[in-house]
């Protein structure tokens, strides 16, 4: 699990740090920069695993509109903390936008200051395996670990980068995407927006299909089957069988093919297949879109319990209403920009007001009942204090 | 006919305090603070000859008192609704919510009337008072709810009844005082004391001010919203009231 994250000079993130615990909530007013903390999360995985370029393309982004415009530094300062079986590690990277590459990184054990591994002025140390100074003397783009061969590396390494790597953000996930027919796919996941969600449903083994269906029958009870087929093309096609009862047939099932499943269903239906992906820390984008009330309660139950790491944003007061008062106060982070237009991050419920709110309302509507840039202010003023 | 009511507050010194440490509390294990025994004094005032001789003197045997904190807890129940809109300003659904809660307690318990204090301190009164009365609404106690909402605080009322001058121009006072104590020129705490050459009142000393004072002279806006709802919430329980 990612305990902590910090990035420098991404965007709208100057000197931004963020506590993240299982299940992560951010709140925030809009172009405070909640989606820019999953993209900057995503971008960091991007890097670990070496694919900057096709992270970039993917979003059509160019390099150079990564940094923010509110400093003048060229490089990307990462450091992500994460909690392996009770251990905790961090890594630390600056990442050069011109070379595409981190020029500098360190990995290790915060329990005992142990290092694991290191890149400094162009050569590296693998504290284990290679104790020396060995000179870089390859091309690589991102960290120098996604060039590094496995067996080289410890257990420890290996495991921190497959987690990061493990990592996701859907803030693309969009009803058009999801309604697409795809390829067959390795991958195992259902893709930035959504586009491989037949293909992944597709290689599902049949207990986990059944308890998909199983879950998707709470919220709709009305669907009795999700049907993947494989059509001549290659294309695998998504479609819902949906049973009504009849007057002429007594039941009538009614097959309804993914371009014509309604939004709410289709972001639902992605969201409860990711259990079965091999991604370990999900992030999802504004999670309340196109998803009637009476089924918020469910999936905030269902995130909460999710054994993955889960961050979301969302603007929902209801979908904050349904988490325990425990839960919201150490989940739900309250993004805002700074006087500066830097974005920065405090847990909301620590804030006095919000917290005085809490005593009398659910969190959703303590939420609603202040206003958020007067509690950023409040922050600010604890900080500063 | 009025036998009983519930009252919520701030705190000791205004609706009061229990002596049993309940949450709510009746009778002798209540003492009630001295808005209560304003509240009580006012509805007496208004109420049919052949109701108020049903009430004894004894306020506490009639009114039954309720921490916050209890209305706190059953505020926070309802997560399906969100009420901020036109109707419950943003800042406000605290108190609608804590006025829901009351009324719902009046109504599962045989209590007439039910009394939300809150000083207006830095808000807008007509937000907090409408805020409050929508809660009342809600529950379907609407003509039997009070908001208590003194502007700025309870002070203003006491103090327009020990001034210089009486019960004259107290309108001014909801203008002139600060609904903030730290204020040192126009705190209401320190105003009172002064008016009143006692700047160490205790919650006794203002019980015992309330004895003294004339409710019929008290002319203040927030008052008189007081004592217009206490006259509906009679007529709706009594058919009547006095003037």
């Amino acid at each position: 699990m990612i305990t902590r994250f910090y990035i420098d000079n991404f965007k709208s993130l100057v000197n931004f740090d963020l506590e993240l615990s299982k299940f992560t909530c951010l709140i925030g007013l809009n172009g405070a920069g909640k989606s820019t903390v999953l993209q900057a999360l995503d971008f960091a995985s991007a890097i670990m695993s070496g694919e900057v370029e096709k992270w970039l393309e993917k979003r059509n982004w160019n390099i150079k509109s990564l940094n923010s415009n509110l400093t003048n530094r060229n490089t990307i300062k990462i450091i992500i903390e994460m909690e392996i079986v009770s251990k905790h590690y961090r890594w630390h990277a600056i990442f050069n936008r011109a070379k595409q590459q981190c020029t500098w990184e360190r990995l290790g054990c915060m329990n005992d200051n142990s290092a694991l591994f290191g890149v400094d002025d162009g050569s590296y140390r693998l504290y284990q395996s290679m104790p020396h100074q060995n000179p870089i003397l390859f091309q690589y783009t991102g960290s120098l670990l996604s060039q590094i061969k496995p067996d080289l590396l410890s257990d420890e390494i290996q495991e921190f980068k497959k987690r990061l790597i493990a990592l996701r953000s859907l803030d693309l996930l969009s009803p058009h995407l999801l309604r697409q027919k795809s390829r067959k796919s390795d991958k195992g996941d259902i893709g930035m927006g959504g586009e491989q969600l037949s293909a992944f449903i597709h290689q599902l083994k049949s207990d986990q299909h059944n308890e998909l269906v199983r879950q998707l029958r709470t919220y709709y009870p009305q669907v009795i089957d999700i049907k993947t087929t494989a059509l001549r093309s290659g294309w695998i096609q998504l479609e819902v069988i949906e049973e009504y009862p009849s007057i002429r047939y007594g039941v009538q099932e009614i097959r309804v093919e993914a371009k014509h499943i309604n939004d709410g269903m289709l972001r639902l239906l992605a969201i409860l297949a990711q259990q079965y992906s091999p991604l370990e820390t999900l992030l999802f984008d504004e999670i309340e879109n196109g998803i009637n009330p009476e089924a918020i309660e469910k999936v905030v139950d269902a995130l909460v319990a999710s054994p993955k790491q889960i961050i979301v944003t969302t603007h929902s007061p209801m979908l904050l209403n349904y988490m325990t008062d425990e839960v919201a106060k150490e989940s739900v982070m309250l993004i805002y920009k700074r006087a500066d237009g830097a974005t920065h991050a405090t847990r909301f419920f620590d804030v006095p007001s919000a917290a005085h709110k809490l005593e009398s309302l659910p969190p959703g509507s303590a939420m609603l009942d202040v206003y958020l840039d007067q509690v950023a202010q409040e922050a600010e003023r604890h900080h500063a204090a | 006919m009025l036998h009983k009511l519930v009252v919520a507050g701030e705190g000791e010194t205004d609706m009061g305090v229990c002596a049993n440490q309940q949450w709510i509390c009746t009778g002798q294990d209540f003492a009630p603070g001295a808005v209560a025994l304003l509240l009580f004094k006012l509805i007496r005032q208004h109420l049919p000859d052949w109701n108020s001789d049903n009430l004894t003197a004894e306020p506490a045997a009639h009114l039954t008192f309720i921490y916050r904190a209890w209305l706190k807890e059953q505020s926070k129940a309802n997560k399906r609704q969100v009420f901020v809109g036109k109707q419950v300003v943003k800042g406000f659904e605290v108190y609608f919510r804590h006025a829901v809660a009351l009324a719902e307690y009046a109504k599962q318990h045989d209590q007439q009337m039910a009394a939300y204090f809150h000083d207006t301190d830095k808000h807008d009164w007509q937000t907090l008072r409408d805020a409050i009365k929508a809660g009342f609404r809600a529950a379907e106690f609407e003509q039997q709810g009070l908001a208590v909402v003194p502007k700025p605080t309870s002070e203003a009322w006491f103090i327009c009844g020990v001034k210089a001058n009486p019960y004259q121009h107290c309108a001014q006072l909801e203008a002139e005082l600060s609904g903030n104590d730290r204020s040192p020129e126009r705190a209401p705490k320190a105003r009172l004391g002064e008016c009143w050459d006692n700047p160490d009142y205790n919650r006794q000393d203002l019980c015992d001010l309330v004895e003294t004072l004339d409710v019929t002279r008290i002319d203040m806006p927030s008052f008189n919203n007081l004592r217009d709802q206490v006259k509906i919430a009679i007529i709706t329980l009594c058919g009547e009231c006095r003037d």
